[in-house]
Order: structure tokens, then C-alpha cells, then sequence
């Protein structure tokens, strides 16, 4: 948990039961960060099940690209910025993997990173998990899953093409909440609307925006977060679940 | 005094992801005696051994479509729960191309059901049983061609993964050039329905417990396949 000048940040992440069940280290991964301020960073990875070493690269490359959006803060808000982030990254998992004498393809994971100030919001976006933003008593699914055609079939930042399937989205409106998850949530919290398209489900998240507002005790708000994860969420999927989540209050 | 987050925050309760999985019986008048009853038998083992995994029992549907006399649905898709074996009475040629063609028109018909409503799946099934070969295509014609460009066009763009199995008298070269480069067909071991059935059920356990992007290692088929 940070805060900072009416910024508050705070994360979570939980093994599945399919992980607890084969004792797989949780391969989802989050770094957050509040820099000048009011602008906060957001970084969140969901390593691939099927790739053996992806605890170790989601972990990587969370803190890595934390580390490098401070650097690059004052033109974070273009495309080039976060493009060229992107490929650091690859570049990052690419090297390694050569270090490690491993193919590339064991460091699979979806990558997501968010900066936001109070009026902007922009967030670059491999693979499944979503950004939603509340903006002025509306929630907007700013950053939607990217999914194949079967269950968890996605792209990840260790693909060949990862450059065809980054998402850029930049948004300039009044910032009040975002939230990150990965696609342990995902079904839980968004839904397919009747023309097909994927929306926020408003009585999950404008009553945890308001909680974590209005919540005094903020030590006491990751404990409710995963107490809210493991018991509701465990019958959405067996899949590791990571929720980030900033409120300006 | 907010310890109630759990109780304030309302989620939502997605269906279980979906694996369909498609039999083509041959039910041809050569099916007739033993042949018959063997199958009938491994498809009530088939129904048994998922029911009783837990997993498999939410996620695994399975439709039939036989093909004889005519090309028959004996059993549109549904849950392991509602599926009812049938009792398959052979008669008739083997028109095991319009079958084919059926079977995948069903296949994706289901898969554009499970998007609208919102579902996830896994890649569908396509498993065919025969003890002949096609009295309604022969190799070259308009037929055969269609159809072999949707077996192995659909296995390459991942459609579905289509298995063949031959019983008995079959023609395993027809068969062989039917199915896909990557999976050629399998030979039963004499009436081993019991076995193969027991088997497709520990597969698609094993499916329906993964990530699709895992690769699955199935299990091993010695108790049903003649090597």
C-alpha cells in the first residue's frame, strides 16, 4: 500500500486452486508506484501456464517496467514511449532466456502497464486481463482482454509478433479509480453485453471504488482483498488472480 | 465495522468452459452381431467413467451422429448429465462423407452458441468409428476433396482434433488418407470398445482439467489399439 498527495495504491495476488493443487508458484505478478505526486504506475503480468519459468519472468518484468515508465515519465503519454517499453521488455525476457539456455516461449506472459495522472490515463496492453477506470460516476473498460479462440488462449509479450498484438489506449478525462486484474478475475467482473461487447459489472466495482474511498483502516483493505478473492472468486476460475487497484480520494 | 466487502461486492458466476466432443458411428449393415453390441456397450462405459470425474462431468459435452441407412443426430449436444446412451441398430451403406461434413457443421454451430452466450471452450473433438469405407466418396471426387480440405484445414487452423479408428474389416488406407497428416487413424484390438471408450473418457478428463495452451500428453492407447 502507498499514498501519496490523495493517491492510494494497492494490489494483490492469489495462487489458484489448480496451482495449489499441483503446488505451481503463483505466476501472476504486480508493481505499483506513485511518482510527482499524483501520477501513479501500474504493472501487472500473468505468467502462462503452460510456460515452466513464468513465475520468473511475470516477476521480472513487472519491477523492470516500473522501474524503466519512472525514467521515461516525462513523454509517457505517446505511443513511441510505450512502445519502446514494450521492447525493452521483450528485449529484457529475450536476454535472459539466452542467459538461462532457455527457449524464450518458457517466459510467456501477458503484460499490462497503466499511468494515470488525475486527467489522463494511458495503458499499453499484451494478451488477457483488463484495465477499468471510473471517471466521473461511470466505469469504463478501458483496456479489454485479448483472447484466442479457447479458453485461455492468448498473446504474450515473449511472442515473435508481440508487436501486432500490443494495445495502446489513451484516454484524457477526470481519473477518480482504476483497476487492474488478470484473467483470474476477468469473468467475474466483466461480462459480454447484448451487441457483444465487454463491460465493466457495476455492482462489483463501484461498491469496492466506494469501500476503498471511504475505508479508514487502509492495512486493513488488502486483508478484505483477499479475504474477497479467496471467497468469492474461487468459483470463477482455478486460475491465479491479481487485482491493482488506485483511488484518488 | 467494513468488514463486510465480501458481503457489499456482487460478482458474477460464469459457465463452466465447455469441451465438445462429437462421436461419427458407423452403424452400416457390416456393424451387425457382435460389432454393434460392443459399441453400444462402450458407450454406456463412456457416459459411466465421465460421469464419475468430477471436472469432466461439468465441462465435457458430447453429441452422436451416426451414419448408415441415412445420416442420422442421435443425440444433439449435451451435458454428460442428460446424455442417454442410445441403442444403435445398424442398416445401410456408409455415407461417412456427408457425416463428416455434418459432424463439423455441428461442431461449429456449437462453438458459435458458446460465444454468444459468453462461454469459454476448448478445442472440440471430432472422433470417428468405422469398420468400412465411404460409399458416398471415393478419393478425387468433389466429395472426398471437400471433405479432406475440412478435416485437415480445420486440424491446422485448430478448429477441432479429429481422431479415426477402424474395426474389424476396415480400409485403414482410406482412413489414413482421410485423417490429418498428424494424427493417423488407430486400428481397434479386435472389439475393445470397453477400452477405447475408457480411454476417450481419461482424455477428455485430462482436457477439461488443463489451460487449452497447455500440451496435454493423453493417455497411453495399448489397452485398445492393434500396433
Amino acid at each position: 500500500m502507498i499514498k501519496n498527495e490523495g493517491l492510494y495504491i494497492t494490489g494483490i495476488s492469489i495462487r489458484g486452486k489448480s496451482h495449489l493443487k499441483n503446488s505451481t508458484p503463483c505466476q501472476d505478478a504486480y508493481a505499483y508506484g506513485i511518482y510527482k505526486e499524483k501520477n501513479g504506475i501500474i504493472v501487472v503480468s500473468d505468467g502462462a501456464g503452460s510456460a515452466r519459468k513464468s513465475e520468473i519472468s511475470s516477476h521480472l518484468i513487472v519491477n523492470y517496467v516500473q522501474k524503466l515508465t519512472k525514467e521515461y515519465f516525462d513523454n509517457i503519454f505517446t505511443e513511441k514511449v510505450i512502445k519502446e517499453i514494450f521492447q525493452n521488455s521483450f528485449n529484457l525476457l529475450a536476454n535472459e532466456a539466452n542467459r538461462q539456455k532457455i527457449d524464450l516461449q518458457e517466459f510467456a506472459a501477458t503484460l499490462i502497464l497503466v499511468v494515470f495522472t488525475p486527467q489522463k490515463i494511458i495503458v499499453g496492453h499484451i494478451g488477457d486481463g483488463g484495465v477499468v477506470v471510473k471517471s466521473n460516476e461511470k466505469l469504463i473498460l478501458i483496456s479489454e482482454p485479448e483472447n484466442g479462440e479457447y479458453i485461455n488462449e492468448t498473446s504474450f509479450i515473449t511472442d515473435k509478433n508481440w508487436q501486432d498484438s500490443l494495445r495502446i489506449t489513451l484516454y484524457n478525462m477526470d481519473i477518480n479509480g482504476v483497476i487492474v486484474f488478470t484473467d483470474g478475475c476477468q469473468r467475474g467482473i466483466i461480462y459480454m453485453n447484448s451487441e457483444g461487447k465487454f463491460v465493466p459489472f457495476n455492482k462489483f466495482f463501484f461498491p469496492i471504488f466506494e469501500y476503498i474511498s471511504n475505508e479508514k483502516d487502509k492495512k486493513k483493505i488488502r486483508i478484505n482483498l483477499m479475504k474477497l478473492l479467496y471467497k468469492k472468486f474461487s468459483r470463477v476460475s482455478d486460475d491465479d488472480k491479481t487485482m491493482v487497484i488506485g483511488v484518488y480520494e | 465495522m467494513r468488514d463486510s466487502l465480501v458481503s457489499e461486492v456482487e460478482i458474477l458466476y460464469p459457465e463452466e468452459p465447455k469441451c465438445a466432443t462429437i462421436l461419427l458411428l458407423d452403424t452400416s449393415g457390416s456393424m451387425m452381431g457382435e460389432k454393434i453390441e460392443a459399441l453400444n456397450e462402450g458407450i454406456k462405459v463412456l457416459k459411466e467413467e465421465l460421469s464419475n470425474d468430477e471436472l469432466a462431468r461439468k465441462r465435457v459435452e458430447i453429441a452422436i451422429l451416426t451414419f448408415g441407412k441415412v445420416v442420422n443426430i442421435v443425440n444433439e449436444f449435451c451435458s454428460v448429465e442428460d446424455f442417454s446412451p442410445p441403442i444403435l441398430m445398424p442398416e445401410g451403406v456408409t455415407p461417412m462423407g456427408e457425416a463428416i461434413k455434418k459432424g463439423i457443421e455441428l461442431i461449429e454451430s456449437r462453438k458459435k452458441e458458446y460465444r454468444n452466450r459468453g462461454i469459454d471452450y476448448y478445442r472440440p473433438w471430432i472422433f470417428l468409428i468405422t469398420d468400412g469405407e465411404p460409399t458416398d466418396m471415393v478419393p478425387g471426387d468433389e466429395l472426398w476433396n471437400e471433405i479432406i480440405n475440412k478435416i485437415h484445414t480445420g486440424e491446422n487452423e485448430k478448429k477441432f482434433l479429429f481422431f479415426a479408428i477402424g474395426v474389424g474389416e476396415v480400409n485403414m488406407d482410406i482412413l489414413k488418407l482421410l485423417s490429418p497428416p498428424n494424427r493417423p487413424p488407430v486400428k481397434l484390438k479386435g472389439l475393445a470398445f470397453k477400452e477405447l471408450f475408457q480411454w476417450l473418457s481419461k482424455s477428455q478428463s485430462k482436457v477439461s482439467a488443463s489451460k487449452v495452451t497447455d500440451k496435454i500428453a493423453l493417455p497411453s492407447i495399448e489397452g485398445w489399439a492393434e500396433i
